[in-house]
């Protein structure tokens, strides 16, 4: 842009900003007159504008003071912070850093949370999250790591909370998606938390994998109950003009819109995490905050089953009831997800037990894998896949009965289109294995050659069949046989397959 | 005291603020770095907590730093806010030094983002990384060095509108046009980086 446009689109800009918003369209038309680049230009700085809000209105040396506190060296390591020795640093996050240290009237172990400086000056602030930290005290629970004190030491505020030793969801995601009867265990646990919870009016409001832990012993804890919210509390003009607080990647939708939030918001929240834990991915994370937030809104998520092929249909039917947009449509009480949960871990327990008593090891797994849906597709396709292979045999001898050139026509024709569609179905075989977020568009691409291919073969096998009829009839017969199963296969089998394995649209 | 430990005492570097100004490079040259450190020092400071009971938040550290170099020289307004334009590219440069050192220092350089309040997301980028922030304003430098100043001051020198219509001897109604349409092609430019 030369120096002159950009005076002109300066001028421009100044100009509709200072008038009314309604006017603003029938100004530009006139100001630009015709330049289509100068309007442009415009428009969409116009519309960056009224997004800005609060963007670098706080001085720098405020949000990023943490840069600098790095330089102050302000790790507590060892020192003595009112009643705690600090140990050593055993988090850190947006909202402060977590030590863990030992309590020394008490002489239990605690994680100790230093919160920014700015929390601890911040009056409104501060009475804000001692409420919160009063609420989430009162909670009880096992599944609950227990809020101790909120402490004012000097100048600034620590919480206390319950150690729990152990790994956050977040690493144990790092080696991939969990066992359906894992991820069962811990929802189950996850929703008794939530019932506890819901039911004193505690609402998480930020759960997510990061904030879950699991001990050695297979306890799942919920961290920061209740204060995960009020640390995150902006100064009060932010959340006065429906700032979004939560993890994007995890926030329903009402959440995002700014809305009123209520205990369904966990319930969302647990869904998501619940198909991050069977899927190992979450369904609606992108590449940016805005395109996670816009997927929160109008995405919905493809069906568990289909991205997971070991998933109990029941979880998916509970994940899917708890990701729906509308919050009147999810749970409308944390006991009834528990109560499903519940009938769901007693279904796969006993799936278990059966698989179990049967004599080889590793039958559950087959057992399982082999009565879904998803599992006969995937069988299809490696069947259809060996069927034109073997087929290339027949096709080799009967070339030289067929008068030529046709029978090297009919043997090229044979060989070309069960190539490609052998080539087709293990891809999506192999794709649906290991890389099953990405089957749906790679059956989409696949789809219509796989029938040209398959009409191809059928059609050639047929052709074959009628020129050697006479001196070869039984040949002719097993080529018409190939030539129909292919064609049922492909035209009505596989159709039904796909649609009882992946709810296609019929 | 100040004077021993600042090693400047506040009528040389009044004097130092008024050569600056009058475009002499050298004295430019020996207030920078006497700015760019006693910030440094400040700031650190405030975080370390030796100083309860005052906030960060309602004291400028750019003022401060003000007060304690120049004390009770009377300098003429221009050149106070000379100082101001001084001290915020001082603050900018600080804090984007800070934020390279920080990826340098961890594994796989993973950039630094600045979250304008910790741990809260909205639909509006407020959290965003400090260095791609100090590219996109040198670019809009380069386009237009009149916004580009307005930001600098604002943000990295923590000046309200009025002291920085001040500061850069404009009304503040200039200011407040400058600043909006810098936010907007600030943000524009965060948005679109892949980052």
């Amino acid at each position: 842009m030369t120096p002159d446009e950009w005076k002109r689109v300066r001028e421009v800009f100044d100009a509709a900003l200072d008038r009314d918003p309604a006017e603003r369209a029938a100004f530009l038309d006139a100001a630009c007159a015709g330049d289509a680049r100068l309007c442009a230009e415009v428009v969409s700085l116009l519309n960056v504008h009224g997004r800005t809000g609060d963007f670098i209105e706080a001085p720098a040396y405020e949000t990023a003071a943490h840069l600098l506190a790095d330089e102050a060296g302000a790790s507590l390591e060892g020192r003595l912070v009112g009643p705690y020795i600090i140990r050593h640093e055993i988090g850190r996050g947006g909202m402060g850093v977590v030590y863990l240290a030992d309590d020394t009237r008490l002489s239990r172990r605690v994680a100790l949370k230093a919160l920014p400086p700015d929390v601890g000056r911040d009056a409104a602030r501060r009475e804000r999250l001692r409420q919160e930290a009063r609420a989430a005290a009162a909670l009880t629970h096992p599944g609950i790591a227990t809020v101790y004190a909120l402490e004012k030491i000097g100048d600034d505020l620590y919480l206390a909370c319950e150690y729990v030793p152990g790994r956050t969801l977040r690493q144990v995601l790092a080696s991939g998606p969990l066992p359906a009867p894992q991820v069962v265990d811990i929802a189950l646990q996850l929703a008794r938390a939530l019932t506890a919870a819901h039911m004193q009016g505690v609402v998480h409001r930020d759960l997510k994998a990061e904030n879950i832990v699991r001990t050695p012993a297979g306890v799942v804890k919920i961290l920061d109950f209740g204060v995960a919210r009020a640390e995150n509390l902006s100064p009060t003009h932010l959340t006065e003009q429906g700032a979004i607080l939560g993890t994007p990647g995890y926030m329903a939708p009402e959440q995002a819109r700014g809305q009123h939030v209520d205990f369904r918001v966990d319930l969302f929240a647990f869904g998501v995490l619940i198909y991050e834990l069977a899927s190992g991915s979450n369904p609606f994370s992108a590449d940016t905050v805005p395109a996670t937030i816009a997927r929160i809104l109008e995405v919905d998520p493809p069906p568990l089953s289909s991205v997971c092929p070991a998933a109990v249909p029941d979880l998916d039917r509970i994940v899917a009831s708890c990701l729906r947009k509308n919050p009147a449509e999810r749970y409308q009480s944390t006991h009834d997800l528990v109560a499903d949960l519940e009938r769901l871990q007693v279904e796969v327990s006993a799936s278990r037990d059966r698989a179990d008593s049967g004599s080889r090891p590793g039958a559950a797994a087959r057992v399982a894998r082999a009565s879904t849906p998803r599992w006969w597709w995937e069988f299809h396709q490696l069947t259809v896949s060996a069927v034109y292979v073997l087929t290339m045999y027949p096709a080799w001898r009967v070339r030289s009965w067929v008068p030529q050139p046709w029978g090297l026509v009919f043997l090229l024709a044979v060989l070309a289109c069960a190539a490609a569609a052998t080539t087709l179905r293990l891809h999506l075989w192999f794709t649906s294995r290991f890389y099953p977020l990405e089957l749906r568009g790679q059956r989409g691409l696949a789809l219509w050659w796989t029938r040209v291919c398959d009409a191809g073969f059928a059609a050639s096998l047929l052709a074959a069949a009628l020129a050697t009829g006479d001196a070869h009839p039984e040949i002719a017969m097993l080529l018409t046989a190939v030539s129909i199963a292919a064609a049922v296969a492909s035209f009505m089998i596989e159709p039904t397959a796909a649609r009882a394995a992946f709810n296609d649209p019929s | 005291m100040l004077k021993g430990e600042l090693g400047q005492s506040p009528d040389a570097v009044a004097s130092l603020v008024e050569r600056a100004r009058d475009g002499d490079e050298r004295a430019l040259a020996t207030l920078m770095p006497l700015v760019y450190d006693e910030l440094r020092r400040l700031a650190a400071a405030y975080l370390r907590r030796e100083r309860p009971g005052q906030t960060l938040q309602a004291t400028a550290l750019v003022h401060e730093v003000y007060i304690r170099l120049l004390q009770d020289s009377q300098l003429a307004w221009q050149n106070r806010a000379h100082f101001f334009g001084i001290a915020a590219r001082s603050m900018r440069q600080i804090l984007v030094e800070r934020a390279r050192a920080r990826r340098a220092e961890k594994r796989g350089g993973e950039r630094v983002r600045v979250t304008l309040d910790p741990g809260l997301v909205a639909a509006a980028p407020r959290s965003f990384d400090l260095e791609v922030l100090d590219d996109a304003l040198t670019r809009l430098g380069a386009l237009d060095p009149d916004l580009a100043r307005v930001v600098e001051v604002r943000f990295f020198g923590g000046l309200s509108i009025e002291e920085t219509a001040e500061a850069l001897s404009v009304s503040p109604a200039t200011i407040k046009r400058r600043w909006s349409l810098a936010k907007a092609w600030l943000m524009r430019e965060l948005e679109s980086d892949p980052s």
